[in-house]
C-alpha cells in the first residue's frame, strides 16, 4: 500500500494531533515527525493540511502556542495542549476506540451472526 | 469568562502580526525539513526543492493561516476587551460597595446631569433643530426692538401702540401677541378636587389664527371672547387636557373653576402647539386664556408682538414699514404727550423671522418682572398715576415696569425724589 496515500478519517488527525503533544510541547514539523515515527512509517501527515488543523485546534483553545527555540536554534512555534486539550484527547480516543474494535469486529468476522439476530 | 491573566494585556504591546507568524512558522517547516534532507545526503539546492515540493502548495496554506490568525486577533482583541470592561465594573461596584454615601451622591448626580441633559436637548432640538410647528412658519415675523438692557418692558408693546401698529401696517397678513409677563403656576384651578397650580398665558383672540393652528376640539378665541366684560374663556394644551381631565372627550363646553372664576373651556390645542417651546423655553403652558386689552390699557409695555407677513412681502419692506410706523405710536392714544415714545437709536424696531427670534432670545418665563428704573436710590417704588414721558422703564425716565401675572399688579416705578 502507498504510505501517502493513506487517507485519515475525518477528525483522525485532529486527536493524533492531541496525542503527539502529550508528552509536551512541540513545533509543527515535529509533530509530523512523531505520527510518522509512532505509526512505523505508515501514517505520513501532509504539512498541508498540518497547519491548518494546528490553528483550528489552537482557535478552539485545544491548543496553545508560544514562540520558541527549536533544537537548532531556530524560532519555531511551539504547541502545547491545554486542560480543555486533554479532556479532548481523552474523549476522542475512547470514541476511536470503540469505533476501531466496533470495525474490526466486523470486517474479522469468520461467520456470519446467529439468524435470530438478524430478524 | 476564562480570566485572562494580566500580563497578557502587554504581550501584544508592539502590535501583534498574525501574517509574519504564519510565513515565519512555514519557514521554520521547510528549514527544519530541508536540514534533514541534507542530513540525509540530499544537495542543498535540491533538498530545498523537495520540501516546498512536499509541501504542496504552500501559498494557499499561508492564505489560509493569515485569514485565521486575523479572525483569532480580533477574537482576542475582543476578549481583551471585555475583561477590562469587567474588571473596570468589577472595580467600580467594589469601590461603591465601599463608601455607600459616595456611591449615592454619584448617583444622583448622575442622574441629576442625565435629566438636565434630557431637558437642554429637549430645548435645543426645538430651538434650533426642528422648523417652527407653525405652517409657512417663514411669513411669520418677531416685531420689536433688538435685545434692550432694561429687559422686556422696553420690547414689548403697550394696548394702544400694539393696536396702531396693527392697524397702520399693510405688510402683514395679521398681528398678534401674548402678554410677556406671566409666571408659572399662575393659575389655581379648583372645584373638581385639590386646588392645583396651573400655568396659563394670556394671547390675543388672533393668536392661533395668525399662527396657524387648529384646534384639536372645540373652538379657538374669537374677537368677543377679547372684549370686556366677555364671559371667561379657556383653550386647553393637549398635555394639560390629558393629564388633569383624562383626555375628557366632553370637556369642550365644560365650565372649570380657575383662581375663583367660573370659565368656560371652548377647546383643545393640537400636541403640536407648545407654547413653552416656542416662545418660553422649559416652560410648560396649561392653558391659555384670552388677553383683553381694555382691561391693560392702564399697564406699561405688556404686549409682545408677532406678525403674519403677506404672501410676496420681503422681511425688507416689513422692516421699512415699521421705521415709519414705530415714530407715530403712542403709549397711551389719550395721552398726546406719550406718542412718539417709541423707537429711536437702538430701541428701533428690529424686525427677525421668528424662528431667529426663539433661536437667540427667547427666555424662560420669569416669575415677577422687576423693572430697574435707574441705579439711582432716588427713583423708588410708587403707583402709577400719570402717563409716562416714555413708555417703557428705561433708565431715568418715566414710568417703568409692568406688573405681575395674576391679578395682582407689581407696584410700578416711578422717578421720585425723597
Amino acid at each position: 500500500m502507498d504510505r501517502a496515500k493513506l487517507e485519515f478519517f475525518r477528525g483522525t488527525l485532529d486527536v493524533l494531533i492531541l496525542k503527539a503533544l502529550v508528552w509536551g510541547r512541540l513545533h509543527g514539523y515535529a509533530i509530523t515527525n512523531l505520527i510518522r515515527r509512532q505509526s512505523d512509517d505508515a501514517l505520513l501527515v501532509e504539512e498541508g493540511t498540518l497547519y491548518p488543523a494546528l490553528w483550528r485546534l489552537e482557535n478552539k483553545h485545544l491548543l496553545e502556542a508560544e514562540w520558541g527555540l527549536s533544537e537548532n536554534n531556530r524560532r519555531a512555534k511551539f504547541y502545547s495542549l491545554t486542560a480543555e486539550g486533554r479532556r479532548q484527547l481523552r474523549q476522542e480516543t475512547r470514541i476511536w476506540q470503540a469505533y476501531a474494535t466496533a470495525v474490526a469486529k466486523v470486517l474479522g468476522a469468520t461467520q456470519p451472526p446467529a439468524l435470530e439476530e438478524l430478524a | 469568562m476564562k480570566q485572562m491573566p494580566m500580563w497578557r494585556r502587554y504581550a501584544r504591546l508592539l502590535g501583534p502580526d498574525p501574517a509574519a507568524d504564519v510565513k515565519d512558522e512555514l519557514r521554520f517547516h521547510l528549514d527544519a525539513k530541508t536540514d534533514d534532507l541534507i542530513a540525509q545526503g540530499w544537495e542543498p539546492e535540491a533538498a530545498r526543492r523537495e520540501a516546498e515540493r512536499q509541501f504542496g502548495d504552500l501559498r494557499s496554506v499561508q492564505h489560509a493561516g493569515e485569514k485565521l490568525g486575523k479572525k483569532m486577533e480580533r477574537h482576542k482583541r475582543l476578549q481583551d476587551h471585555w475583561n477590562d470592561l469587567f474588571r473596570d465594573v468589577r472595580y467600580t461596584f467594589r469601590k461603591l460597595g465601599r463608601d455607600p454615601g459616595f456611591a449615592v451622591a454619584a448617583i444622583l448626580i448622575l442622574a441629576l446631569a442625565i435629566g438636565s441633559n434630557v431637558v437642554v436637548f429637549s430645548v435645543v432640538n426645538t430651538l434650533l433643530l426642528r422648523p417652527l410647528p407653525f405652517p409657512n412658519s417663514e411669513e411669520l415675523v418677531w416685531i420689536g426692538p433688538p435685545p434692550q438692557k432694561c429687559g422686556k418692558s422696553c420690547e414689548t408693546y403697550s394696548a394702544d401702540a400694539y393696536e396702531e401698529f396693527r392697524d397702520q401696517t399693510r405688510s402683514y397678513q395679521g398681528i398678534t401677541g401674548y402678554m410677556a409677563f406671566s409666571s408659572p403656576d399662575n393659575l389655581r384651578l379648583t372645584g373638581r378636587s385639590e386646588p392645583k397650580p396651573a400655568t396659563g398665558i394670556e394671547v390675543l383672540t388672533n393668536f392661533f389664527q395668525v399662527l396657524g393652528v387648529q384646534p384639536e376640539m372645540g373652538r379657538l378665541f374669537t374677537v368677543e371672547d377679547g372684549r370686556k366684560g366677555a364671559a371667561a374663556v379657556v383653550l386647553l394644551t393637549d398635555p394639560y387636557w390629558r393629564r388633569q381631565f383624562a383626555a375628557d372627550a366632553t370637556i369642550v363646553g365644560q365650565t372649570i373653576d380657575l383662581s375663583g372664576s367660573a370659565t368656560t373651556v371652548v377647546g383643545v390645542l393640537p400636541p403640536a402647539f407648545d407654547f413653552g417651546a416656542v416662545f418660553a423655553p422649559g416652560t410648560k403652558i396649561d392653558l391659555l386664556t384670552p388677553l383683553i386689552l381694555d382691561n391693560e390699557r392702564m399697564w406699561g409695555n405688556i404686549v409682545t408682538m408677532i406678525g403674519r407677513t403677506k404672501p410676496g412681502v420681503t422681511l425688507a419692506q416689513a422692516q421699512a414699514e415699521a421705521l415709519l410706523v414705530e415714530p407715530h405710536l403712542c403709549w397711551k392714544v389719550k395721552y398726546p404727550k406719550s406718542c412718539g415714545a417709541y423707537g429711536g437709536k437702538d430701541s428701533s424696531m428690529q424686525l427677525r423671522v421668528l424662528k431667529d427670534y426663539v433661536k437667540r432670545t427667547a427666555a424662560p418665563l420669569t416669575s415677577c418682572f422687576v423693572v430697574r428704573c435707574s441705579d439711582d436710590p432716588a427713583h423708588r417704588l410708587c403707583q402709577p398715576v400719570e402717563p409716562p414721558a416714555r413708555p417703557c422703564g428705561c433708565p431715568g425716565k418715566g414710568i417703568c415696569g409692568t406688573r405681575c401675572s395674576g391679578r395682582k399688579p407689581w407696584p410700578h416705578h416711578r422717578p421720585t425724589t425723597d
